[in-house]
């Protein structure tokens, strides 16, 4: 148990700097874990929520990086 | 229904920002000087009779026939020219009633256009309280719009606009050619319209510009000044920041006492608590010095600065227009690179964009901190000044002094060139503390989101870096040095040895690339996953003092003052030159600079005998 939680925060905070670094990544995993809850027979709205994540992920743009107000290029 | 378009237009430093966060609630930064706002923002709001309003705060702009890259996208907002931006259906033209000399100039030409405006006469209460009397129904007679008062620094300052925006849109005024003399046309509206209660005395700020704008008197006090804050950086700050570090060592004690050794106790204390509690540490420093700052931003002083300081820049190769972009790279280099669109002249501007990450960003304030804390002693110099400020103000001094040598050497090809610095100054204003309370909130924001996110995140990642692969049995020393954290360290001591630096402190440096305060909970991750004790975020400076030569301490600040340890900066210089060649240079050089200066500094240092931990 103790192994698992530590393994889930290493790989969030993982997940974050794959998406800071790399924005492509950002829609690609969301629509991946849509499609991997559909797979195992989730509920069509867990998906459809997570599509939409994936929409807005691909939609957004990204600025110099450093802070979550960046996108449309109006930094800090 | 569609929102009305709105765009707020007027002279720099009138007020626009001021009365777009007054109407849209908005916290655009303000300040009292010009070239703040460098790039539309738009806010929306509803009027009180219901209408839905989108306003643009557009850049200040002293011309319509734009010389600057700020300026264009005034000039093309307003002309209905800027891609992907409807044409404003009504302009707000935002003036200063104290200047209406200079600022009715600009309401003629936005006249000129043809498209319905609105006058707003801004900081009406200072107009009073210097006798001015303006008579508005003439002035707005003669001028053929609506003309509104306003004090945008009060909660109920935009009343009159706001019922404005609430009436029928004001007819358009004939469109014109902008060819005509309009300085005789102010004139005429001057004489016309604007009158005094009280005869023209001398006031208090031109008294106080004698002292302040001095040739020798001005900088004797511009240096105290910053001399002060430094000062102010080290002594005030203690107190809060024993308390922080208490408060970070009890929470590692307490976990230990409660959670079993094991991974998640290691990543809590190690990573976590050790990480970001490292660096939360330096808030109080941070806001102390971002109080300077604020003070003297919103009191009028700097644009006196550059001022004063333009012939200084001159020796650089610039002029003082770079002044305000390379002091808002104290407190981060981002927002003052993209300040440089308020330079006319391009080579002036990338000149000041390349030496704008030398300036000292408030980020490396922990790194310094942390080592001038760990190795300079705290101790009094002639009485007065503390060794410690002294150091830090050094630091600052190196920053800027390599600043005009980078850029000398940058325009020493070009030849001498005359750009002569034409510059409103500003009225001087007694700081408000709603807006400095208001600044200090935000960046204390800003610095806790980052450790809350970056440093979290980096902290985590290094811990996992540093803890894992495991030694294997019967393997001998820290198990620190079988990790992937180690193994790169000790990679990278093939180039790093030369200039003093330990693997841990390679280890640190390549997180140190997102944020340069990142170095710090790095070292404090590094070093807690090698100890066994809790409280090695609170044990730092003792450590690192205990395993650490001076000579290497030297050579790591010596590292700070030039390298572009800032992944952030490298990318706003891509986007505000549009060149990687450009962000190839900078990167180059400051590295270069870097390396450099920390072999000289460290081997001198050992020369001197400070090469022993």
């Amino acid at each position: 148990m103790e192994i698992a939680i530590v393994a889930l925060v290493v790989v969030a905070c993982s997940l974050y700097w794959l998406r800071r670094l790399v924005p492509a990544s950002g829609p690609l995993f969301w629509r991946s874990a849509a499609g991997v809850v559909q797979g195992v027979g989730a509920p069509v709205q867990v998906r459809a929520s997570l599509m939409r994540r994936a929409e807005q992920a691909s939609s957004r743009r990204s600025g110099c990086g450093t802070c979550s107000k960046c996108s449309g290029g109006s930094c800090h | 229904m569609t929102a009305l378009n709105v765009a707020l237009v007027g002279n720099p430093n009138c007020g626009k920002t001021a009365l777009f966060n007054l109407l849209t609630g908005s916290r655009q930064k303000v300040a009292n000087y010009a070239g703040v706002t460098v790039e539309r923002k738009e806010g929306r709001l509803i009027t009180p009779g219901g209408r839905s309003v989108r306003l643009l705060d557009l850049p200040g702009a002293y011309s319509l026939v734009a010389t600057s890259p700020d300026e264009v996208v005034t000039r093309d907002i307003c002309a209905g020219r800027y891609k992907g931006e409807p044409p404003p259906e009504l302009l707000v033209c935002v003036t200063d009633a104290t200047n209406l000399r200079l600022h009715l100039r600009f309401v003629l030409e936005v006249l000129a256009l043809g498209r319905p405006t609105v006058m707003v006469l801004n900081m009406m209460d200072a107009a009073r309280a210097r006798g001015l009397v303006i008579d508005v129904e003439r002035l707005s007679e003669a001028l053929g719009i609506p003309v509104v008062e306003a004090v945008a620094v009060q909660r109920t300052g935009a009343q009159a606009l706001l019922s404005q925006l609430d009436a029928a849109l004001p007819p358009a005024p004939h469109r014109r050619t902008v060819d005509r003399d309009f300085h005789a046309d102010v004139r005429i509206l001057l004489r016309d319209c604007v009158s005094r209660s009280s005869p023209q005395t001398e006031q208090l700020e031109d008294r106080l510009d004698r002292w302040v704008l001095h040739p020798v008197l001005g900088l004797v006090i511009l240096f105290t000044l910053l001399f002060l804050m430094f000062q102010a950086v080290f002594s005030w700050a203690q107190p809060v920041m024993d308390l922080i570090d208490a408060g970070f060592a009890s929470l590692g004690h307490a976990i230990q006492m409660v959670l079993p050794a094991g991974p998640l106790r290691s990543l809590l204390v190690d990573g976590i608590i050790a990480g970001a509690g490292s660096v939360v540490v330096f808030l109080p420093q941070i806001l102390i010095l971002f109080l300077w700052i604020l003070t003297l931003e919103e009191s009028g002083y700097l644009p006196r600065a550059a001022f004063l300081l333009d012939r200084f820049m001159a020796v650089a190769g610039l002029s003082g227009r770079s002044f305000i972009p390379l002091l808002s790279s104290f407190a981060c280099a981002v927002p003052g690179i993209m300040a440089t669109r308020t330079i006319q002249h391009p080579r002036d501007r990338l000149v000041t964009i390349l030496i704008a990450p030398l300036m000292t960003c408030s980020a490396r304030l922990p790194v310094y901190t942390l080592l001038i804390g760990a190795f300079i002693p705290n101790r009094n110099v002639a009485g007065i000044f503390n060794l410690q400020g002294l150091v830090l103000f050094a630091l600052y001094l190196s920053g800027i002094l390599s600043a005009v040598i980078v850029a000398r050497v940058l325009r020493s090809r070009e030849g001498r060139q005359e750009h002569p610095l034409l510059m409103e100054l500003p009225a001087y204003r007694i700081p408000g503390l709603r807006n400095l309370a208001l600044g200090l909130w935000q960046r204390a924001r800003i610095f806790l989101s980052r450790v809350g996110t970056i440093i979290l995140s980096l902290s985590v990642l290094l811990w996992a870096l540093s803890s894992f692969p495991r030694p294997p049995a019967g393997a001998s020393g820290p198990a620190i040095e079988w990790s992937i954290a180690g193994w790169l360290g000790h990679a990278m001591l093939y180039v790093m040895a030369p200039i003093g630096f330990t693997w841990q402190i390679c280890v640190g440096l390549v997180p140190g690339l997102a944020a340069r305060e990142v170095a710090v909970s790095a070292l404090a991750t590094v070093y807690a996953v090698g100890s066994d004790e809790a409280d090695t975020a609170s044990r730092l400076a003792p450590l690192l003092h205990a395993q650490w030569s001076v000579a290497t301490a030297l050579s790591l600040l010596a590292w700070y003052v030039f390298a572009p340890q800032c992944v952030s900066t490298l990318a706003t210089i891509r986007r505000e030159t549009g060149s990687w060649r450009i962000v190839a240079v900078t990167a180059t050089y400051l590295f270069g600079l870097a390396y450099g200066a920390s072999f000289v500094t460290y081997h001198i240092a050992v020369m001197l005998g400070g090469g022993l931990a």
